[in-house]
């Protein structure tokens, strides 16, 4: 019998536990990575279609994918490439290349648009800072690239509970399409002055705000004080900054 | 002899309230705190703490006889991680909703006090099928407190049970409000203050 407590076995045993945890890992990793990252799309896409309204937690992944595939013509939702400084259409990159690594191409986002007649919208998609990470979502407007159609967050690590009910349907519902939000003070200006965005309360409710404020108003999470701050910073600074430019070229 | 007195029974069901190991071994009070603001997280992290208190428990207790002791604790340590990696991986395979749920809880069970204590202290030293039960035991007795804890907070910090409202309109009208520091770590601090005050008053003399 070998002495388990002698270096020369506790060194191979350290040698095949790791080799075997190794193998185990990225053998799990490299078999089911098809399938995680069709479920991310598939999430991706679900969180695109959330925050326009067009589906819910529950609309089956086909469903889901028919909206940005066609066998004929044009899909319903159509990704473009823009620059953020200019508001122009960015020609020269590809969709496809730009959602494999975003990070690549500074200064240029993803928007999708929606051609379906009837519910013509925009998604713009949204990031910031939260407590513990990023936050990232998408953001709907309507045709008039004013009115608020949604808001759907489909990554945050916020804590559970508190921050993270970013993600819960009261929070959500109060930017639904009937909340009648918006972002703008005066209709198709995409200035500083008015452009304002959307901005989270604390300690009062949007209710007993005067309504021409009501607009522009949601009521933040109590005990999460720091999300809520970076969902204001996100629909307020971070979407001017970003789509002012876009949204302004789409209009003229 | 009846289960409860065999030494299976008694393994699976001191943890429960004698030897809890929250309120009495005072483990996993971090994630106690985290976690129990609503219930609904509380009981996902009860079943997955659970699974893995488990897992760890059993696989610890099969090659123990090889751990060399010198390397015992980053042997826990990597066989922990190993399986929670794994089972992370395998659900943002083929469960992608209760992966998005898991997500921070992850870390917090890998992190967890209570797996590596009862690794250390009872399935180093016991047959896989003892170690089972242990991890049973104390998975449940996690999961007692926490839910406990957090059907309280939820209750009594924004009046809801399981996402449901149980406090009537008719009490915030005549100027009910909820407890704010219920929805706050310190309110856990608290209640599990109290559920310990508790457990040693009426079970002081079964230690």
């Amino acid at each position: 019998m070998v002495n388990v407590n002698g270096n020369n076995f506790t060194i191979v045993f350290a040698i095949i536990s790791c080799v075997t945890a190794s193998v185990l890992l990225s053998g799990a990793n490299e078999s089911l990575k098809e399938l995680q990252d069709s479920n991310v799309k598939t999430d991706k896409q679900r969180s695109v279609l959330l925050a326009a309204g067009l589906a819910t937690a529950t609309t089956p992944a086909e469903e889901i994918s028919g909206w940005f595939t066609s066998e004929t013509g044009s899909p319903a939702i159509t990704p473009i490439v823009i620059d953020e400084a200019t508001g122009d259409v960015a020609t020269d990159v590809d969709a496809e290349k730009f959602s494999k690594k975003p990070e690549k191409f500074e200064g240029k986002s993803m928007v999708y648009e929606c051609s379906k007649p009837g519910m013509e919208s925009i998604i713009l998609p949204i990031t910031g800072q939260g407590l513990w990470g990023p936050l990232k979502g998408y953001l709907a407007l309507g045709n008039d690239g004013n009115s608020v159609l949604g808001v759907c967050f489909y990554f945050h690590k916020e804590t559970p509970g508190l921050g993270a009910e970013i993600t819960e349907s009261w929070y959500m519902d109060q930017f639904a399409k009937e909340s009648g939000k918006k972002i703008l003070l005066k209709e198709g200006d995409y200035s500083k002055e008015s452009f304002i965005g959307i901005s989270s309360l604390k300690g009062v409710k949007v209710v007993d705000k005067p309504a021409s404020e009501q607009p522009y108003l949601i009521d933040g999470i109590s005990g999460a004080t720091i999300t809520s701050d970076g969902v204001t910073d996100v629909l307020t600074k971070a979407i001017f900054e970003k789509y002012s430019a876009y949204l302004k070229n789409r209009k003229s | 002899m009846s289960f409860g007195k065999s030494r299976e029974g008694q393994v699976l069901i001191k943890p429960l309230i004698a030897a809890n190991p929250i309120m009495i071994q005072t483990l996993g009070v971090c994630s106690a705190l985290a976690v129990t603001v609503q219930l609904k997280p509380a009981i996902v992290m009860s079943l997955a703490l659970m699974t893995v208190v488990t897992a760890s428990n059993v696989i610890i207790s099969l090659i123990r006889n090889v751990i060399p002791a010198k390397i015992r604790i980053i042997t826990f340590m990597l066989v922990i991680s190993t399986l929670v990696a794994l089972a992370d991986q395998i659900l943002k395979a083929y469960l992608f909703d209760v992966s998005k749920q898991l997500s921070v809880f992850v870390g917090l069970i890998i992190t967890n006090c209570i797996v590596m204590g009862r690794a250390e202290a009872f399935a180093t030293t016991n047959t896989p099928k003892m170690a089972f039960m242990d991890g049973i035991g104390n998975g449940l007795g996690y999961s007692i407190v926490l839910c406990g804890v957090a059907a309280v907070r939820e209750v009594l910090g924004s009046g809801k049970f399981l996402g449901y409202e149980v406090a009537p309109q008719a009490l915030y009208d005549i100027g009910y409000v909820n407890n704010g520091l219920m929805v706050l770590a310190p309110g856990a601090f608290f209640l599990i203050g109290i559920f310990i005050w508790l457990s040693n008053t009426f079970y002081k003399g079964e230690r």
